[in-house]
């Protein structure tokens, strides 16, 4: 049971650690705004050369070809 | 019952778009048909350009500068739809070289601008329109995503700390409750008590102020007894953790805690994405002026404008200031201030008002008025007086909330005694604390401000933005609803009714197109609607008659429109189309009604609505307009003032107001729902709490379903807790209540408050 005594306070100071992080983290600003970056990737901007190459594009517009 | 009727799907992102083409905006049209990057706006429309110069004067840019940073700017935008527009938006700095970076804030349609030294708002605005968005410069205090930015972090810290403890307490008490003792379940239940420190000292921080003002204004709210549950928990637990005993409930009121804050915390978030949605701009624009002095024309901002100062006024313009009017006339549509929809015609030396607009051609006013003093700046103070005095609503919950706190109390209070007597004291504290802790108003804490956060959402993805939650609650109460009339049963746009004779020649629908040329007059407007497929005709010495129409030469002959004064009577406006002295044609024209206005209308009277109409305008175009609709005469209010609307509103109990104008914002902010509607002005926003975003009436019927549904879910969630609440409290009365079944119970009675809320609103 002496193992207890270790794993404890190792546990409480990864909870500690975690809650430390995600505290900087929205100072930094990163949960100011969630909706904008999921959208902003949904478009793949590398690819739009070959716009008329259907494939390169297959994923935002599926459906309608 | 379908909530909303089946929206056509985008053909490039397939989302739901709401506008009738196949793409939800310009963005996805162009990523869909071209490629882009070779595509590069052409910024040619020079005479916007030239009316937006002023804003590349220092004095408006200071004035929209982000104050912490010299190169940012911020605007709102109109007309985001999806992730296309993000992109595109995004991709500016590519070919522009005056923009660093542009960020996209997607839920609050903000954009954050870097730029350096030799941008020009004009330009970008004009960049905006030409990608098909509409812009407008956000100065601080307009810029609500950075007035809420500290907030929303602590607050997202708060529940990251709350969370993280209320976790780790239910980690360490598992094994107690295993059957853990000895020194080790000692030091667990220690371990637990300095976890529940921080939520005690930091996450629970607003509902200290939120009880120290329900205890300073004498008004009880939920936070009040949460905060009393959340200390008697902390003290009870404590006292017998000292003295050894079992009686601990940390994790119970720790993880409720939790819950609580998560809820307010989505709550708050819809709202401010609302919020920003909707008080966007003051009501006269700050916009650059054109003054005449004795040294020529200089232009100032309308901020400067002073009392004697003498300005020309551009077609288009919103007037600044109260004034009277230097040239021989003007036409001004005055729509905004009085709800009249057809323009009116001023003649020399008559009184022009500020929030007006201008229409076809330029002219003089003196200032005579200006911001406060003028007719629309008394409009706004008596606003902000009367919502300063208005009584605030209280709702069923927090109805509810009091009894059940006085309830509880009192029944702790004669339990202590009455057990006290019977067995001893010691159990009757353990008892009575118990109750205090299980009866906490779980429900009402948390139940109330979910239900209302998932129905605010619902309202915002069917184009109704929603301030407050409560609004829920009192449109289920709403007896009687009066419209405005201009912009809200009516389109708002004059449009051909009637003509004589019947049949149009197209030679003739080509001359009047050509004749009207460029006019912003809402006649030329209808004219063009009538006809969109006609190609206007070179017209030759174009010129405009003072005060009654234009006129023009074709192919030798003169054409002249002008106004014909058979008007008032029958509710229309009437112009005639005249070849050198003959009479060619007449055109009849009304503001007509939307297309889904009766059907609304008839529904609404078909579920015992009282329904009527208050207008600024006439009465025999208001009269033609409610026969049309079948309402009931007794309820037509026409050529009623602002203060009029008000005197109107106050007589009705429970009456619901929709308008549009600047005229009906008192009687909204006096209605007990208030209510304004696509294109309105600011200031009729601001004194709302309800605000539509699609065009016609239909909102108003998913508002009143969306609205029955959520007072449902809300009386089902409290009925729920109140028999929670008594089935808790008889057992720890009993003292059948242990640690153990408190945070068995009250988890359970959380989740299925949540389940039963997002059951209902799905």
């Amino acid at each position: 049971m002496n193992i207890i005594l270790f794993m404890i306070p190792l546990a409480l100071i990864f909870a500690g650690s975690f809650v430390a992080a995600f505290l900087w983290a929205s100072s930094k600003g990163q949960f100011d705004d969630l909706e904008t970056p999921a959208l902003r990737i949904l478009i793949d901007d590398k690819n739009n050369n070959t716009k008329k190459n259907d494939e390169s594009n297959e994923g935002s517009k599926c459906g309608v070809t | 019952m379908e909530l909303s009727q089946s929206l056509q799907k985008c053909k490039y992102c397939q989302q739901p778009s709401r506008s009738e083409s196949d793409f939800c905006c310009q963005a996805c049209e162009l990523l869909f048909q071209i490629d882009y990057q070779s595509w590069i706006p052409k910024l040619n429309n020079t005479q916007s350009l030239k009316q937006r110069e002023y804003m590349d004067t220092e004095e408006f840019k200071s004035f929209y500068k982000n104050p912490n940073k010299e190169s940012e700017y911020t605007f709102y935008v109109e007309g985001l739809q999806c992730a296309s527009c993000i992109h595109l938006l995004e991709k500016i700095p590519e070919f522009r070289n005056d923009i660093t970076s542009v960020d996209v804030n997607f839920g609050l349609s903000i954009l954050k601008v870097n730029v350096t030294t030799d941008f020009k708002i004009s330009q970008f605005l004009e960049l905006l329109e030409e990608l098909g968005y509409k812009g407008a410069p956000l100065s601080e205090n307009e810029n609500l995503a950075d007035k809420y930015k500290a907030e929303n972090r602590t607050n997202l810290k708060r529940i990251a700390v709350a969370g993280a403890c209320a976790g780790n307490i239910m980690l360490f008490v598992v094994p107690v409750y295993g059957g853990l003792t000895g020194p080790y379940a000692t030091a667990f239940n220690w371990i637990s008590f300095v976890l529940f420190l921080p939520i005690l000292f930091y996450s629970a921080i607003p509902f200290y102020t939120g009880a120290w003002n329900s205890l300073r204004y004498r008004v009880i709210n939920v936070d009040l007894p949460i905060v009393i549950a959340l200390w008697s928990g902390f003290i009870f637990s404590t006292v017998n953790l000292v003295l050894g005993k079992s009686e601990i409930y940390y994790d119970s009121t720790a993880s409720f805690l939790f819950l609580i804050l998560s809820t307010r915390f989505l709550v708050k978030r819809i709202q401010q994405k609302t919020l920003s949605d909707s008080s966007l701009m003051s009501f006269i624009p700050v916009q650059n002026i054109e003054e005449k002095t004795e040294h020529g024309i200089v232009s100032k901002l309308s901020l400067n404008i002073k009392v004697g100062d003498t300005l020309v006024i551009q077609p288009n313009q919103i007037i600044p200031a109260d004034g009277t009017l230097l040239s021989i006339s003007a036409d001004v549509d005055i729509s905004l201030l009085n709800g009249e929809s057809l323009p009116h015609t001023l003649g020399i030396g008559m009184s022009v008002h500020a929030g007006t607009r201008c229409l076809n051609k330029s002219f003089l006013m003196k200032v005579e008025k200006v911001s406060n003093d003028t007719e629309i700046g008394k409009i706004v103070s008596t606003l902000e007086n009367d919502s300063l005095k208005k009584t605030p609503f209280v709702t069923f919950s927090e109805n509810i909330a009091q009894w059940l706190i006085a309830i509880v109390f009192s029944l702790s209070i004669i339990a202590f005694f009455v057990i006290g007597a019977f067995i001893n004291y010691d159990e009757a504290l353990n008892r009575a604390l118990a109750l205090i802790v299980i009866a906490c108003p779980c429900a009402l804490a948390f139940g109330t401000p979910l239900t209302y956060a998932l129905s605010l959402r619902k309202a915002r993805d069917l184009g109704i933005l929603i301030k407050n939650g409560n609004v829920f609650e009192k449109v289920v109460q709403i007896k009687t609803i009066f419209f405005d009339k201009t912009g809200t049963l009516t389109s708002g746009q004059l449009s051909i009714v009637s003509n004589f004779p019947c049949a149009i020649e197209d030679e003739w629908k080509s001359i009047i197109l050509g004749l009207e040329g460029k006019s912003i007059h809402p006649l030329a407007f209808g004219f063009r609607r009538a006809w969109p497929d006609t190609v206007p005709a070179e017209i030759l010495n174009q010129e405009e008659i003072i005060g009654k129409g234009v006129r023009g030469t074709f192919n030798g002959s003169e054409y002249s429109l002008e106004s014909s004064q058979s008007r008032g009577e029958s509710g229309y406006m009437c112009v005639k189309l005249k070849k050198d002295t003959s009479t060619l044609a007449y055109f009849y024209f009304a503001d007509e009604l939307h297309p889904d206005t009766k059907n609304v209308i008839k529904h609404l009277a078909s579920k015992n609505y009282e329904i009527g109409i208050i207008s600024g305008d006439k009465y025999s175009i208001v009269e033609k307009i409610a026969d049309d609709i079948n309402i009931n005469k007794d309820l037509v209010f026409a050529e009623s003032t602002p203060q009029k609307k008000l005197e109107v509103v106050k007589d009705f109990p429970f009456v619901c107001m929709i308008g549009d104008g600047a005229n009906d914002s008192l009687a909204l902010n006096q209605a007990h729902v208030g209510i304004s509607v696509k294109g309105s002005v600011s200031l009729s926003h601001n004194s709302s709490e309800v605000c539509f975003t699609r065009p016609g009436l239909q909102s108003l019927v998913d508002l009143i379903n969306i609205s029955r549904r959520s007072q449902q879910i809300l009386k089902s969630n409290l009925t729920f807790a109140l028999f929670y609440n008594f089935v808790g409290g008889t057992l720890a009365l009993l003292g059948l209540v242990n640690p153990l079944v408190a945070a068995v119970l009250m988890p359970i009675s959380s989740l299925l408050i949540v389940l039963n809320t997002y059951r209902g609103l799905k």
